[in-house]
């Protein structure tokens, strides 16, 4: 039955040194499982890399597919594009590999911070692709 | 023209005015942004003037005799020749701006952007090795000044990637 599949919230955080995966209920009030690259790889200038990203990712697909969950709606917060230089890109990484530990993969929404005193930059909705 | 960014609260506006003092040429990209009016409307979420960034990067390429230019967007403005990166850990960061009487809503937005390095990743992405990072962590405002002025004159390097807060995240 549909509603007896529990469903959760991945948010994905990418800064330029690291990438985060916190795993919550579908609330968001109970955090699941947390992992961080840095927590998975040695070297600490490989804590951004994609490989790192995965890592985290298997290993919180691996923590909420031990509590039932099946399927995770994913909140992405990543400044970067995707651009030649991007920094961290761990996010794009990060969603692949929760699919491929057998998540099913929700609404994927960006919400990504924006700093802002009175002024900020347009597109407050960044709309980006993810 | 050099532009010192960073998120809300970091103290550019500060550093930026001990440069004048020591004799740069300095302006601040939010108050060019009101006075001239490079506004294209209001964020609906946030209520902020969202900044014709374009007309007012165009503004700053024509005045004449411009060192440093300060403002949480002016690493937007390609014409930078260098980007400085001002960095506050979160858990200061958080004071200055509930001092500011931000309600909670825009000092927390601010604190995940400070923590996720958006505008040094915004900043790197653009100017690449242009761009500096400086942890004004507890550091004095003529500290900050200081690293600038090396920074300027090319005895110091900071190269981006060099400040790492994303530990504030992790709950
Ligand atoms: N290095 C510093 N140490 C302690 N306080 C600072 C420092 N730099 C700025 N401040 C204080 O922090 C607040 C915000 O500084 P401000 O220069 O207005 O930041 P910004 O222009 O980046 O938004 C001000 O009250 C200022 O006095
Ligand atoms: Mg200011």
């Amino acid at each position: 039955m549909a509603e007896k599949e529990k469903w959760g919230i991945a948010n994905i955080y990418s800064s330029f040194n690291n990438t985060i995966i916190t795993i919550t209920d579908i609330t968001g009030a109970e955090t699941i499982t947390q992992w961080s690259g840095g927590k998975v790889v040695r070297a600490d200038r490989q804590e951004s890399s994609p490989f790192a990203a995965m890592e985290a990712a298997t290993r919180a697909a691996d923590d909420a597919k031990e509590k039932g969950i099946v399927g995770l709606h994913i909140k992405v917060r990543a400044p970067g594009g995707n651009g030649p230089r991007t920094p961290g890109p761990g996010a794009q990484a990060a969603i692949r590999a929760l699919a491929r530990a057998g998540m099913r993969i929700g609404k994927i929404e960006d919400v990504t911070p924006i700093p802002h005193d009175g002024t900020g930059r347009p597109g407050g909705k960044r709309g980006r692709r993810v | 023209m050099i532009c010192i960014t960073g998120t809300p609260g970091v103290g550019k506006t500060t550093v930026a005015g001990i440069l004048r003092d020591r004799g740069f040429e300095v302006i601040s990209l939010g108050e060019l942004i009101r006075q001239k009016g490079f506004v294209l409307g209001r964020d609906p979420l946030r209520g902020y003037l969202e900044a014709d960034i374009e007309a007012a990067c165009s503004h700053l390429q024509e005045m004449e005799g411009l060192d440093v230019v300060e403002g949480h967007l002016s690493h937007l403005c390609r014409s930078c020749s260098m980007v400085i990166v001002l960095r506050l850990h979160p858990e200061v960061l958080r004071g200055r701006l509930e001092g500011r009487g931000y309600p909670e809503g825009k000092v927390l937005e601010n604190l995940e952007a400070e923590a996720l390095d958006v505008c040094t990743v915004e900043a790197f992405e653009i100017h690449g090795e242009r761009v500096h990072e400086v942890d004004t962590t507890g550091r004095s405002p003529h500290e900050v000044a200081d690293i600038i002025t090396d920074i300027m004159n090319g005895s110091r390097v900071c190269p981006p990637g060099g400040v790492d807060f994303s530990g504030w995240l992790l709950g």
